[in-house]
């Protein structure tokens, strides 16, 4: 079905991107406001997209009236619609309510904080809605530049954990790029799609050497594990506004770039290529899981511990698509949302105290302790489903996987995700710690940050429970149509 | 042998400046000479795709109706795909300077926590 609701979805917040960058110097607030108004609209298009999409199949933008294989194609299918859906509503969640991390933390510069944002959820779309995998190495490279500039935006560290980021993170992208060479080569044609089809017939040297280098860049992207090394540094160096924004988004989407690399290109037919690739993602993942929790709960700054959680949030979902099976990639693909909340909802409370409270590491949370109910209530919330409690959503993802690993019969990564799940208690447990059981520490006397930040915060966890409460909905409706092999 | 060398030149040259590229970005503590190894693994991936669109006895890719055409889509991709490197070797250039305005040097530390 024809439709231009996918281009749009990158259309409207790189638009206002750059009208926001121009009238932002001209006109106070003016920069804040286009910025809201865009994540919205992009947001409202992306729920309506989504349900356009379940009830009347994909949607497809041939860009200038092209049709594939000649011209790029934009398309959302039930996966694409999905994640899209997710990433707009938590960006929107978490802008507004980092509105207050931003103004005190980037005074003069908001008039170019908020066309960065802007440009790299742009990005962030764009990766999500293409059909075409020189349009995607392009797409990451605009999400890509614009979160090297967040991060240098930061304090004291900032700049070079960013140069760290940018070297780390362009070697992935050249290394995805190089990939596409190979497959271009094998296949002569760069439609997704069409390169599905065509895989079988090509060369398969040129097929694994391609596949390697793709899946080796996207694992760049998303941190995974060994890949990981650009993601503590940026993350607790970048202005909390910025982190609490890239934290949750960023490494989901490349996630949802590898899975849609991994299961609707190589998938098709390349049978022998495509069972190393996923072995060598599940292994991968597995080691992600343990050790990415292990360096989590070894961690004394409170921002470096959430990011090391990210990189064993991000192993859950490369395990869940290495295994490859009906259930483990429900569990995958339901965790890519579940990280988002979560960690949308941890960072921005992670701002918000060091910004009233001064708080950077973990044991400095005592001074929470009375001043900040609200937050303190959402960070136990979050927390509980990081380690994976029954009703919060983190618990079913999961345990999707893990199902999906006892299907295999694979024990080794049954056991990974057990290692995975009692670290995760250990490291909530050091945040939880220093917020409940100890006596309230003399910092400074603050209170909680404003309504806006409680809000998201609140909208994040009340998100965290419906969607575990509601899990079997979730599944049936949005998952069950979005995975791979039941595509029109 | 030394034929085949010469029908390969430019996948040779392609792996030889990624490899260049790598070891200038890992062995070096001068970060100027790390974004410079990017930037020649950044062409090393350009001229990949120009020796790929390069056919044998082929024209200029001008319509023109008869002849045989290199393949102009890699040209295509890779303009986009220069146009990328400059945008990161700017940013990348960027940082540096605020790099050197913070701490004085562009020279790793000793002591950094910006590692894993």
């Amino acid at each position: 079905m024809q439709s231009n609701l996918p281009i749009l979805l990158f259309l409207v917040p790189f638009l206002a991107s750059m009208v926001g960058a121009i009238v932002g110097w001209y006109v106070r607030h003016a920069a804040r406001r286009i910025a809201l108004v865009a994540m919205a609209a992009t947001a409202g298009i992306s729920i309506l997209a989504l349900f356009r999409v379940l009830e009347i199949g994909s949607l497809h933008t041939h860009m200038a009236g092209w049709p594939p294989p000649i011209g790029i194609e934009v398309l959302l299918d039930p996966l694409s619609a999905f994640i899209a859906a997710t990433i707009a509503v938590v960006g929107l969640i978490v802008v507004a309510g980092a509105v207050e991390h931003s103004g005190a933390e980037l005074p003069r510069r908001k008039v170019v904080y908020y066309p960065s944002i802007l440009l790299l959820m742009s990005g962030l779309m764009g990766i999500t809605i293409t059909g075409d995998l020189f349009n995607l190495f392009v797409q990451i490279e605009v999400a890509s530049l614009a979160a090297y500039g967040l991060v240098a935006a930061g304090g004291r560290g900032a700049p070079r954990a960013a140069l760290n980021y940018l070297i780390i993170g362009s070697l992935g992208a050249s290394l995805y790029l190089m990939g596409v060479g190979f497959i271009y080569a094998a296949t002569g044609t760069l439609n997704m799609a069409q390169v599905a089809t065509l895989l079988a017939e090509a060369d398969q040297r040129l097929v694994l050497v391609g596949g390697l280098l793709m899946v080796g860049g996207l694992a760049t992207k998303m941190g995974l594990f060994p890949f990981h090394v650009w993601m503590p540094a940026a993350y607790s160096r970048a202005p909390t506004a910025a982190a609490a924004f890239m934290a949750p988004l960023v490494t989901k989407v490349s996630a949802y770039a590898l899975i849609r690399v991994l299961f609707w290109v190589f998938a098709g037919g390349a049978l022998l290529v495509d069972d190393l690739l996923l072995e060598v993602v599940a292994w991968a993942g597995a080691a992600a899981v343990v050790l990415g929790s292990v360096l989590a709960f070894m961690q004394t700054d409170l921002r470096r511990l959430l990011a090391y959680s990210s990189v064993g949030q991000m192993g859950v979902v490369a395990l869940g698509a290495g295994l490859a099976n009906a259930t483990a990639m429900t569990g995958a693909i339901m965790h890519i949302a579940n990280d988002a909340l979560m960690k949308g909802a941890l960072f921005l409370a992670a701002g918000m105290a060091l910004i009233r409270f001064g708080v950077r590491n973990v044991d400095e949370l005592a001074r929470l302790r009375g001043q900040a109910p609200w937050t303190m209530a959402v960070v136990v919330v979050a927390g509980l489903s990081l380690i994976g409690i029954p009703p919060l959503s983190g618990f079913f993802g999961k345990w999707y996987v893990l199902s999906g690993a006892i299907e295999e019969a694979r024990w080794a990564f049954v056991v990974a995700l057990a290692v995975g799940s009692l670290a995760a208690v250990g490291y909530v447990f050091r945040i939880l710690e220093p917020l409940f059981f100890r006596p309230p520490d003399t910092g400074p006397l603050a209170r909680e940050g404003n309504w806006a930040l409680v809000v998201a915060c609140v909208l994040l966890a009340t998100l965290m429970i419906v969607l575990g409460v509601g899990n079997e909905r979730l599944v049936t409706v949005f998952i069950m149509p979005a995975l791979p092999g039941l595509v029109p | 042998m030394i034929e085949d060398i010469v029908a390969r030149g430019p996948y040779l040259l392609f792996a030889l400046l990624a490899v260049a590229g790598l070891y200038l970005m890992m062995s070096h503590r001068n970060l100027m000479k790390a974004v410079a190894g990017l930037y020649l693994f950044q062409t090393a991936a350009i001229l990949l795709f120009i020796a790929l669109s390069y056919r044998e006895g082929a024209s200029v890719p001008i319509a023109a109706d008869g002849l045989e055409l290199h393949n102009p889509l890699p040209h295509a991709m890779m303009l986009t795909a220069i146009v990328v490197g400059v945008a990161i070797l700017g940013v990348a250039i960027a940082i540096l300077r605020r790099i050197q305005a913070e701490t004085g040097s562009i020279e790793e530390g000793p002591t950094g926590d910006e590692g894993g």
